[in-house]
């Protein structure tokens, strides 16, 4: 990888040199009206700055999609979305379906999990690139389709001239998904979000994709959300990481202390029960018990009933996300909310807040791969 | 452990395994050619054991593992399992053999007829197999319905009413409704949630233990599979490239693409991701259809080209040769496997993976 992981430093200047964040999300809730209700996310918030590569990590049902999809308003009828999002000033909310045609694309690019569903399989992939171009960058017929040549070459498409007349049936999963990836980055928006780019790729060609989104990105200093479950994707791209879990965000830090210091006894449970490419562990520790049915919201902490840090508070009231001092110091019981919230202030997750988790009773920092090579 | 395994009895013996599907015409020949899938692979399962088959879509491996439950028939070659050659056998000899061997698939959702109760589910095996009475039947689910796991209330309903994780485990219990020698997993928790995984991979472990089972795993995780497995067959194009012991496989690869598998896996570790030199192939995965001259693996290879493109790489395909003279176990199909263990890429893949702290200081130390 070419970008350094670790430089908190450098992103929390970045930021300050700007106006304010890029995207501002405030209490973001999807609500599915499906024969129940489901409620996918709960009132999320978070940040992000100008050029940060952010993961945004959980398993299926966490709401990392749906919240991620809710921001550009790219859920069906049955969803119900309130909040506030805002994009560069605009509230995404309040625009109009064709203004909101305008934003995707030229400001939110977006690259799906399964490239084939991005593609129109009865056009060329020239075709294709070159309609991206004429819509966002209001070229002309022939001018688009030198530049998708030069797009496609630039996201490592080799003989890219040739290939403009291909059909995506006739591209690899890798090269369909670099297409894919050229057509989200063409009108260079501000924004470009991953939704678990790599999932439906081979483990060499994972490795590539992920490098041109980080060469990209870093490149354009476009805004990256990679939303994915898998811990090791985000390893090696983003600075931040916010983990998801029943539609909350749990824990947010840098990637860098969510994996040598992670607060969440959810996090601290993945991290052990991953198996592990580096040895042969004597028996994996397994998480029991069931990620939560989101029709049927519980009292107190989603992950109270499987969690082994559990504490009386758990079962009553959900946690906020706090700062680690706050939030030992709320174990005792003495702290109400509001106390929580005067000693931290409002926390939302963000390009310089601190390592934030919404836990009443945080174990120890444990990296779940703080040991690694220490183990024989 | 690996090594008492592989002293075990073989019960599974693939030879020279060639799967190959008609495919359209060649757009320049014109002639009909074929799907290589598999393309002459060889090696055994001792009883026991785990064995893992890894490598990318395309490879093969999944074939070959359908062709050893006799779900397709091999173009040539030979499959034997507990001695019996499968292309010989006669149907109720088949039948016999059906029942020691049972698959487990990826999807729980689709694996599962919506239709019909667990019960049902998991006691089909013994009635296509005329087991029992029904109410012997009945005894057996629930014990089967125990030994996986589920509350004996499971056996009443249906699958939508089980998550991911619980339906692994209903197609773990119908796996093992006959009490079979081999349980053929391919890719077993590639569909479940990252923290259901565990629980699933710690019962199969709990299952072979306890039941003697031997395990055929397909999977193409390859942490998962060093959690998971005795011993590791990496497949490319249709070819067995490596097999080995799963320590040695992954301490010490000598087939560079197997190097290159491993330089690919992401790393759950920030400072080795940030500090690590990946191994990036050139292009994909050549067609099945028309894979290369000689070693198939040449067009893509690091190592050739690091050589100065030998001509033998392209000339002449390399075949599977035992490791003994390097000190190890196993076999490998490189011309030049020296060049692999002497390579930096080798180190530089390997100190990525055992973290900044090398636990052995001669494979290298902080980077």
């Amino acid at each position: 990888m070419k970008s350094p992981v670790a430089e908190p430093g450098t992103i929390v200047a970045d930021a300050a040199e700007a106006d304010g964040p890029l995207l501002s999300v405030r209490d973001l809730s999807v609500t599915f009206r499906a024969e129940s209700l489901v409620r996918a996310v709960r009132t999320v918030s978070y940040d992000l700055a100008v050029g940060e590569q952010v993961g945004l990590v959980g398993e299926s049902g966490s709401g990392k999609s749906a919240g991620a999809l809710a921001l550009a308003r790219l859920l069906p009828e049955y969803a119900d979305v309130s909040g506030t999002v805002t994009l560069d000033g605009t509230n995404l909310m309040r625009l109009t379906e064709r203004e909101l045609r305008e934003v995707r694309g030229d400001q939110i690019g977006i690259v799906y999990q399964d490239p084939f569903s991005s593609l129109n399989p009865v056009l060329t992939i020239g075709k294709q690139l070159a309609e991206v171009l004429r819509k966002h960058k209001r070229l002309g017929a022939r001018a688009a389709r030198r530049q998708a040549a030069q797009l496609l070459g630039s996201v490592g498409v080799p003989n890219a001239d040739d290939r403009l007349s291909d059909y995506p049936h006739q591209f690899s999963g890798g090269m369909r998904q670099r297409a894919v990836i050229a057509m989200a980055v063409a009108p260079r928006p501000a924004l470009l979000i991953a939704d678990e780019p790599t999932t439906a790729l081979d483990v060499t060609v994972q490795a590539q994709i992920l490098e041109l989104l980080d060469e990209l990105t870093s490149q354009h200093r476009t805004t990256m959300l990679l939303i994915t479950h898998d811990l090791g994707v985000v390893a090696g791209v983003t600075q931040r990481v916010m983990v998801m879990y029943a539609g909350r965000i749990v824990e947010s830090s840098t990637t860098a202390d969510v994996f040598t210091r992670a607060s969440h006894p959810y996090t601290v449970a993945l991290h052990r029960s991953l198996p592990r490419i580096d040895l042969r562990q004597e028996r994996l520790v397994t998480i029991e018990g069931q990620p939560p049915d989101p029709t049927r919201p519980a009292e107190g902490c989603p992950f109270a009933p499987r969690c082994p840090s559990r504490i009386d508070r758990c079962a009553t009231e959900d946690p906020p996300l706090m700062t680690i001092p706050t939030a030992r110091r709320a174990t005792a019981g003495g702290w109400n909310m509001t106390s929580i919230q005067d000693a931290d202030g409002v926390q939302v997750p963000g390009p310089a807040s601190p390592h934030l988790t919404a836990c009443w009773n945080p174990p120890a920092p444990v990296g779940g791969l703080s040991e690694r090579g220490s183990t024989p | 452990m690996s090594a008492d395994k592989g002293k075990s009895p073989v019960l599974v013996m693939v030879e020279d395994l060639r799967v190959w599907f008609p495919a359209g015409k060649g757009p320049s020949t014109g002639r009909r050619g074929f799907i290589k899938a598999v393309d002459g692979i060889t090696f055994s399962v001792h009883r026991g054991e785990t064995l893992g088959l890894v490598g990318e879509s395309g490879c093969g491996k999944t074939t070959t593992a359908r062709a050893i439950l006799k779900l397709l028939d091999p173009t040539e070659g030979r499959i034997r399992f507990d001695g019996v050659d499968l292309s010989t056998v006669s149907r109720r000899e088949l039948r016999l053999i059906r029942r020691r061997m049972q698959p487990v698939f990826q999807d729980p959702f689709s694996s599962l007829n919506p239709k019909r109760t667990v019960e049902r589910i998991v006691a089909e095996p013994l009635v296509i197999h005329r087991q029992g009475t029904t109410a012997e039947r009945k005894a057996r689910v629930s014990e089967l319905l125990d030994t996986v796991g589920l509350p004996p209330d499971a056996a009443g309903r249906y699958p939508h009413a089980f998550s991911g994780g619980q339906r692994q485990r209903i197609a773990i219990a119908r796996a093992m409704a006959l009490q079979p020698d081999l349980i053929i997993a391919d890719e077993p928790v590639s569909a479940l949630d990252v923290s259901i995984r565990a629980q699933i991979l710690n019962l199969l472990s709990d299952l072979q233990d306890q039941f003697h089972l031997t395990y055929l795993v397909i999977a193409h995780d390859l942490a998962l599979v060093r959690q998971v497995t005795d011993r590791v067959g990496v497949m490319y194009l249709g070819k067995l490239v490596e097999l080995r012991p799963t320590e040695d496989l992954y301490r010490a690869p000598l087939h560079p693409y197997t190097v290159a598998l491993l330089s690919s896996a992401p790393i759950p570790d920030t400072q080795a991701e940030a500090t690590r030199q990946r191994i990036v192939l050139e292009g994909d995965v050549p067609s099945p259809a028309d894979p290369p001259t000689g070693c198939r693996f040449h067009t893509r290879c690091w190592l050739r080209q690091k050589l100065g493109d030998p001509d033998i790489c392209s000339a002449e395909a390399p075949a599977l040769a035992p490791v003994q003279d390097r000190g190890a176990s196993g076999v490998v199909a490189c011309h030049f496997p020296e060049a692999v263990e002497d390579s930096h890429e080798r180190r530089e893949t390997l100190v990525a993976l055992t973290g900044s702290r090398a636990s052995s200081p001669s494979e290298g130390t902080t980077p």
